[in-house]
C-alpha cells in the first residue's frame, strides 16, 4: 500500500481538531441527552453562556436547566410534543444562568433512532436570544401602546387590501358606522350616498389615489350622522400589492354648522335685496301717496272721477302697507316702542282676537309671565301676534285649539334670563325641515297661491328682531306648530 | 359593541350543541365497557393514542378534548365556567350521559385525575374504576404536605404566563386593531397539537396550578389505579403517596419512568399497569 500522498493538512484538521472546535464554539449551544433526557454531553458554548460548570450540566436533564415556568412548560408541552413528533421547533424558554439571571433562548429538539426505529439520542440545539427578545418585548409595548391610542382616537381607524377589504378595524371605527363587523361596511352608508362612495371608492384603488368621500350613515329614525372616510395607499416591499391605511371622522358638527351658515348667507341675502327693495318702494309711494291725497280737493266738481281715485288710494295704501311689512322683515322700519305689562296686553287681545274665531277653533290663553314688562311698538306686536293666530287656524283647517301662553325666562332650560316669550301654538298640519328653514322668508307660504301672500311670518322675525329679541319655530309634520317670540324684558 | 342578535343566537345553538361536538368525542372503537380517557393541562387527547389503542379489545375506548385543548369548540369555553376544575367535571359528566353506555372506567392523566374525581363525586353511578396517572390534589405545599412546589414558585409561573409569551416565541399579540384576522402564522405544521390559545393556556395553567382537592379524595369508594413515576418534579412520589393514603379503594404503582408523561415516555408499561389493574 503506497504511503498516503501529502493530503491537505486541513483536511487532517477537520477531520479531527476542526470538528471538535465547530462543536464546542459553534455559535450555538449544543446538548446530547441519552433517550431518557439525561444530558450526555454539553459544548463550551453553553457553558460560557450559562456560566455552569460541566459536571453540574452532565447527568442532569434539560428542563433542570430552565426557570421555574419553564420547566413546567418543558413537562407539559415540549416533552409530550418531542415525543409525539420526534422534534420541537424554536420555542423560547429561559435558561437560569449560574448567578441566577435568565438567559432568553430559542430551542430546538430532535431525536435521532436507529434502524429499529429506537430512540439512541437526543440533539438539543441552543440559540441565544437575547436581543431578539428585547426586540419582541418592545414590539409587543408598542403594539400595546399603538393599541392603547388608537382607542382613545375620536377618529376610527381601518386598513383594507388592495380590494379595498377592510382587514383591521378599531372599534371606534365600527362604533361611528354602528356596524358588528367592518367587513360590509358600505351597506353602513346611507343609500343615497352609496353609489357615489362606491365610486370614490373604485377610482382610488384603481388610481392608487388617496381616498376621500363624506356620505352619512344608514340608521333608524335618528338623524342620520355625516361621516368622513380618507385612506391612503402604503406601497408594500416586493411584490405585495398595496395596501390602504385610513380614517373616519364624525363631522356630523360640521355639516350642521355648515347647512347652518349656508342659512344665515341667505337669509342675509334675502333680508338686504328686500330691505333695498322696500326703502326705494317707499319713497316712490310717498310721493305718489302725497300726489294722490292731494288730487281728492281738485275732484270734488268731477264726481264722474270719484271712483277712480277712491281705488288708486285704497291701492296706494295697500302697497305702502306691503312695503311697510318688508321693512319691518329688514329691520329699517320706524318702530314706536311703548311700555306695555304684557300678560293684562295679552289677556286684552284675547277679546279682541275672538272675532277671527269661528265654531270649529277656540283660543285658550295660558298666560305666567305676570309683572313682566316690554318696550315694543304694541302696534307691531298686535300685528305679530295676529298674524300667528291666523296661520294657527290655517294650519287646522278641521278646527282645533289655538293656544297663546306666555313665560318668562329661567322657567324652562330653553329661554334665557331676561327675556319673556309669547307663544302661539296649534296641533294642525306642521311643518318638515325643509320648509321651517324657509318658513320666514318673505313671500314664502304654504297656503294655496291667492290665498295669502307669505308675508305673516316674515313679519313676526322682523317684529322679534326689531324688538331685540328672535323668532323660534318649532314643527313636525302632523303634530303641529310653535311659534315663539323671545323679547327682552325690561322690569319684572 | 355586543351583537345581541347573534350573541343570543350563539348561545342558542351552544345549548343545542351535542356535548360530543364540544369536546371532540371520538370512538377509538372496540367493544365492552366503556373507557375514556381525558388528557392533563398541555396538550390533547393524541397524548394518549399509543396507549388507548391497546384496550379496543375489551373496551369501548372514547378520546375527547378539554374544551380550550385540541380540536374542542373554542367558542363554548368561558373563563367562568373554567374557572374551576369542576367545570371540566361537568364536561366529563355530559360526556358519558350523552353516551348512555353504562359505567365507565375512566382514565385522567395529570389534572385530569383529579377531574376525574370531582366527576365520580358528582355523578358516582357513572364511573366504575378510576385511572389516575400522575395525580396531584395540590400543587403547592402546605404546612406538611408536599405538593412539589413553593407557593412563590407558582407565582412566578402565574405571573410568568401573564407577563409573557411561554413557549412559541411568535405569540406576539398580532393583533393591533381589535379584528383578529391575521393570518396563522404559527399554522406552521409543527408544534400544534400542543398549542392552545395562550389566554385559554394561562387561565387553565391557573385553574390547575391553584386547585386544592385534597378534601375530595376521601369521598371516591370506586377501585382506583394511582400511577406515578419514579421522577417527576410536576407529582413527585411523596404526592402519589399522599393521594394514595387519603383514598381508601385505591393501590399505588409506580412506574419506572422520568418525566411527567408516562403514556408517552412508557406507553408499554402504563399499559401493562392499567391492564392489570382491570383485569385484577
Amino acid at each position: 500500500m503506497p504511503p498516503v500522498e501529502k493530503s491537505p493538512a486541513s483536511q487532517n484538521r477537520f477531520g479531527t481538531e476542526e470538528l471538535k472546535d465547530l462543536f464546542e464554539h459553534a455559535p450555538c449551544g449544543y446538548l446530547s441527552l441519552e433517550p431518557d433526557g439525561r444530558i450526555e454531553r454539553v459544548n463550551a458554548t453553553f457553558l460560557a453562556w450559562t456560566g455552569l460548570a460541566q459536571a453540574a450540566v452532565l447527568g442532569s436533564r434539560f428542563q433542570d436547566l430552565l426557570t421555574i415556568a419553564g420547566r413546567i412548560f418543558y413537562e407539559t408541552h415540549f416533552a409530550p410534543m418531542l415525543h409525539m413528533q420526534g422534534f420541537f421547533d424554536e420555542v423560547a424558554f429561559d435558561l437560569l444562568a449560574s448567578n441566577g439571571n435568565p438567559i432568553p433562548v430559542l430551542v430546538n429538539a430532535v431525536e435521532r433512532r436507529d434502524s429499529e426505529d429506537k430512540v439512541v439520542f437526543i440533539r438539543i440545539t441552543v440559540f441565544n436570544a437575547t436581543d431578539r427578545r428585547r426586540y419582541e418585548r418592545e414590539l409587543d409595548r408598542v403594539n400595546r401602546e399603538l393599541r392603547a391610542f388608537y382607542d382613545t382616537l375620536p377618529v376610527g381607524i381601518f386598513r383594507a387590501d388592495a380590494s379595498g377589504r377592510i382587514v383591521q378595524a378599531s372599534r371606534r371605527f365600527c362604533t361611528l358606522l354602528g356596524i358588528d363587523s367592518a367587513d360590509d361596511w358600505l351597506r353602513a352608508v346611507a343609500e343615497a350616498d352609496r353609489p357615489a362612495t362606491e365610486r370614490q371608492l373604485h377610482r382610488a384603488l384603481r388610481d392608487g389615489e388617496a381616498f376621500v368621500s363624506r356620505f352619512r350613515v344608514a340608521g333608524g329614525d335618528a338623524t342620520p350622522s355625516h361621516l368622513e372616510m380618507k385612506a391612503v395607499q402604503i406601497l408594500q416591499a416586493g411584490d405585495e400589492a398595496p395596501a390602504f391605511v385610513g380614517v373616519v371622522e364624525d363631522v356630523t358638527e360640521q355639516a350642521r354648522a355648515d347647512a347652518q351658515r349656508r342659512q344665515l348667507d341667505r337669509h342675509s341675502a334675502v333680508s338686504q335685496l328686500t330691505g333695498g327693495l322696500a326703502h326705494n318702494l317707499n319713497n316712490i309711494l310717498m310721493v305718489i301717496m302725497v300726489n294722490v291725497e292731494s288730487l281728492e280737493g281738485e275732484l270734488i266738481d268731477r264726481p264722474e272721477l270719484r271712483g277712480i281715485f277712491d281705488v288708486s288710494l285704497v291701492s296706494t295704501q295697500r302697497a305702502a302697507a306691503l312695503v311697510s311689512r318688508l321693512l319691518v322683515y329688514s329691520g329699517q322700519s320706524n318702530a314706536q316702542p311703548g311700555r306695555i305689562e304684557i300678560d293684562p296686553y295679552l289677556r286684552g287681545l284675547d277679546t279682541a282676537l275672538a272675532g277671527r274665531f269661528g265654531p270649529r277653533h277656540e283660543l285658550t290663553c295660558d298666560l305666567r309671565a305676570p309683572g313682566a314688562v316690554l318696550e315694543i311698538d304694541t302696534g307691531m306686536l298686535r300685528e305679530a301676534i295676529e298674524e300667528l293666530v291666523a296661520n294657527a287656524i290655517a294650519a287646522m283647517p278641521a278646527g282645533g285649539d289655538v293656544r297663546l301662553s306666555s313665560w318668562s325666562g329661567g322657567q324652562d332650560s330653553s329661554t334665557d334670563q331676561g327675556k319673556i316669550v309669547i307663544a302661539v301654538s296649534d296641533q294642525g298640519i306642521g311643518m318638515d325641515e325643509a320648509t321651517l328653514a324657509k318658513a320666514r322668508e318673505p313671500f314664502f307660504t304654504m297656503q294655496e297661491v291667492g290665498k295669502g301672500i307669505g308675508l305673516g311670518l316674515s313679519l313676526v322675525d322682523g317684529v322679534c328682531r326689531i324688538a331685540g329679541g328672535e323668532l323660534r319655530l318649532r314643527s313636525r309634520p302632523g303634530t303641529g306648530t310653535t311659534a315663539e317670540m323671545h323679547l327682552p324684558v325690561v322690569m319684572h | 359593541m355586543i351583537n345581541l342578535k347573534s350573541y343570543a343566537q350563539d348561545a342558542i345553538e351552544r345549548d343545542t350543541m351535542s356535548v360530543s361536538a364540544r369536546n371532540n368525542v371520538q370512538m377509538l372503537g372496540g367493544s365492552g365497557p366503556l373507557m375514556l380517557f381525558a388528557h392533563g393541562f398541555g396538550c390533547d387527547q393524541n397524548m394518549w393514542l399509543r396507549v388507548a389503542s391497546q384496550f379496543v379489545d375489551r373496551h369501548q375506548v372514547v378520546l375527547f378534548d378539554h374544551v380550550g385543548a385540541g380540536r374542542s369548540d373554542l367558542s363554548a369555553w368561558s373563563p367562568e365556567k373554567y374557572r374551576r376544575l369542576q367545570g371540566y367535571a361537568d364536561d366529563v359528566v355530559e360526556i358519558l350521559r350523552e353516551l348512555d353506555s353504562g359505567k365507565a372506567v375512566f382514565v385522567g392523566h395529570s389534572v385530569s385525575a383529579m377531574i376525574g374525581v370531582l366527576a365520580v363525586r358528582a355523578a358516582p353511578e357513572l364511573f366504575s374504576q378510576l385511572i389516575l396517572v400522575c395525580p396531584s390534589p395540590r400543587y403547592i405545599d402546605d404546612g406538611d404536605y408536599v405538593g412539589g412546589f413553593t407557593a412563590g414558585q407558582i407565582d412566578e409561573l402565574l405571573e410568568f404566563l401573564d407577563s409573557n409569551h411561554m413557549g412559541w416565541s411568535a405569540h406576539m399579540a398580532p393583533v393591533i386593531m381589535g379584528n383578529p384576522d391575521q393570518p396563522e402564522l404559527s399554522e406552521a405544521l409543527t408544534n400544534s397539537f400542543c398549542r392552545t390559545d395562550p389566554a385559554i393556556a394561562r387561565h387553565f395553567a391557573r385553574t390547575t396550578f391553584t386547585a386544592d382537592n385534597r378534601a375530595d379524595l376521601k369521598h371516591v369508594t370506586i377501585p382506583t389505579l394511582i400511577l406515578q413515576c419514579r421522577e417527576d418534579m410536576i407529582a413527585p412520589q411523596a404526592v402519589g403517596e399522599y393521594v394514595h393514603r387519603e383514598m381508601p379503594a385505591s393501590q399505588l404503582v409506580t412506574l419506572d419512568a422520568t418525566g411527567h408523561c408516562p403514556n408517552l415516555s412508557a406507553p408499554e408499561q402504563t399499559t401493562a399497569a392499567i391492564r392489570d389493574f382491570l383485569v385484577a
